[in-house]
């Protein structure tokens, strides 16, 4: 499905819908891209047929900037509802609100060249993707800080070395490396995906305590599921589980 | 590490040292995968712990090949029915009680540290961990979660980042990464696990008693509080215990 500037499509069956900004303008993130991020979510959202969610680009880098979501549809709120995880492919560069779009994403895989970069108070405005909320979240606070005081690059090395990208590949494996990735994420049982994302981004705003309970019920609701019946039948007979997302 | 197999009549041992107690998870040919029994016995022992004001710092450690595999497969589907299951959690709550050990707990981790094992280490305060050691939480591919807080612990140590990559995709670090991460504090030779984690403990327990049971609550607790009512309790603990 082709969204002007954004393509989405279900990839035949695993589970994964890739979102896929074509490369023009550096994917400034204008009206048209975030209407298609807007109405992508809106399809994804409750499609059980879609595990896991991906988020890359066809050009050159990620994501250069745009207008902030504020002047345009909610694309970062929009996106950050999805209850199904979501990998962030990142190639070349995610400046301001690419950079923002990537915080948004659960797991980030990054080239060796890609390089981050959150330039909004050297330009004289806040970031308002979510990027000093989510930021001190996924690095700590001063580190954060560091980069959106100072607006400086983060390279790859250094951003898997903060612990804001998880999983580095090559230039020309980038793109094979987070199809990957996303589809071996799919073959997990959806449900469970989703509940632990739930528990981990629901419970970071609570008490311990609080946390822990919110885990537990979402754990015990899980034993009504096929998919954990099949999961634990799967183990001990030694065999790949089929997950139903049931 | 004692890494003969100990005849497993006993799913979890307890040993006093002077101040230190050493709680050893006792089924080495399930890998210490924990099973009714073992929770049970293990809650026993921290309430026995918990309750005992002599005993300062705690070690917890796995004898055999690994530290722990975490729950016992070959038990699931067994269980009684889900609200059965909630209820029994709460009514013998062992995690919580690790967790709020008024002790300082040492986890000393090697071999397979895996789902439910790895939440044990991380619900302790401190880790030493054998250069061997590998720890996944696999339980997404499992059709579950992670059950025993590793959703809310993971988070809180090492950023939302890595927690969810980890919870998600069920990727195995070894001690190294996990080192790098900050949830292991010391990495030693497999050999040497258990007396690196005395020696830790028998360290820990030179500073006064109220102090580290005072400072731990503070440190675990503190996440909650705002950092206003974080400091006014630093205040009035200090205040009492010096």
């Amino acid at each position: 499905m082709k969204i002007g500037p954004v393509q989405w499509k279900k990839r035949g069956g695993g589970g994964v819908a890739a979102i896929t900004f074509t490369g023009d303008a550096g994917n400034r993130i204008d009206a048209p891209i975030a209407q298609g991020l807007c109405q992508a979510v809106e399809e994804i959202l409750f499609d059980p047929a879609v595990a896991v969610v991906s988020i890359s680009s066809n050009g050159s880098d990620f994501c250069l900037g745009g207008a902030p979501p504020g002047d345009l549809p909610d694309w970062a709120s929009a996106l950050a509802s999805l209850k199904q995880p979501i990998v962030a492919v990142i190639q070349g560069a995610a400046v301001d609100e690419g950079a923002e779009l990537a915080l948004i994403a659960d797991i980030r895989i990054a080239s060796r060249s890609a390089r981050f970069r959150w330039s909004h108070l050297c330009n004289g405005r806040i970031p308002s993707a979510g990027a000093t909320q989510r930021l001190p979240r996924i690095v700590g606070r001063a580190r954060a800080l560091d980069l959106l005081l100072s607006g400086r690059w983060l390279e790859a090395a250094e951003a898997e070395r903060i612990g804001l990208v998880t999983r580095r590949a090559p230039p020309h494996r980038i793109r094979a490396e987070g199809s990957a990735l996303a589809r071996s994420l799919a073959r997990k049982a959806p449900l469970a995906l989703g509940y632990a994302k739930e528990a981990v981004v629901a419970g970071a705003d609570m008490t311990l305590a609080q946390g822990i309970r919110l885990e537990q019920d979402l754990y015990v609701l899980l034993q009504t599921s096929e998919d954990r019946a099949e999961g634990v039948r799967s183990f001990l007979e030694r065999r790949p589980a089929k997950f139903r997302g049931k | 590490m004692r890494m003969d197999a100990t005849p497993s009549a006993e799913p979890v041992l307890y040993d006093k040292r002077g101040c230190i107690a050493e709680v050893a998870l006792n089924r080495p040919e399930r890998l210490n995968a924990y099973d009714t029994g073992m929770r049970d016995s293990l809650y026993e022992t921290l309430t026995a712990v918990r309750d005992d004001p002599d005993v300062h710092v705690m070690i917890l450690f796995g004898n055999g090949p690994a530290f722990s595999t975490g729950g016992d497969l070959a038990e699931f589907g067994t269980a009684p029915s889900p609200t059965a299951a909630r209820a029994i959690r709460w009514q013998r709550d062992v995690w919580g009680t690790l967790w709020n050990l008024p002790q300082i707990t040492v986890a000393a981790v090697h071999g397979h540290v895996v789902g439910g094992g790895m939440e044990m280490m991380l619900l302790c305060d401190q880790c030493v961990a054998a250069v061997g050691t590998s720890m996944s939480l696999p339980e997404s591919g499992l059709g579950m979660i992670p059950g025993v807080a590793g959703t809310q612990t993971l988070p809180r140590a090492v950023g939302t980042g890595w927690a969810l990559d980890l919870v998600l995709s069920g990727r195995t670090i070894d001690a190294r990464q996990a080192r790098d991460l900050g949830i292991v504090q010391h990495l030693t030779a497999d050999s040497e696990v258990l007396r690196t984690a005395r020696r830790l403990a028998a360290r820990i327990a030179r500073i006064s008693p109220p102090l580290l049971r005072s400072s731990k609550r503070l440190v675990n607790d503190g996440l909650d509080y705002e950092i206003a009512a974080g400091l006014r309790r630093e205040r009035q603990l200090a205040r009492i215990d010096t």
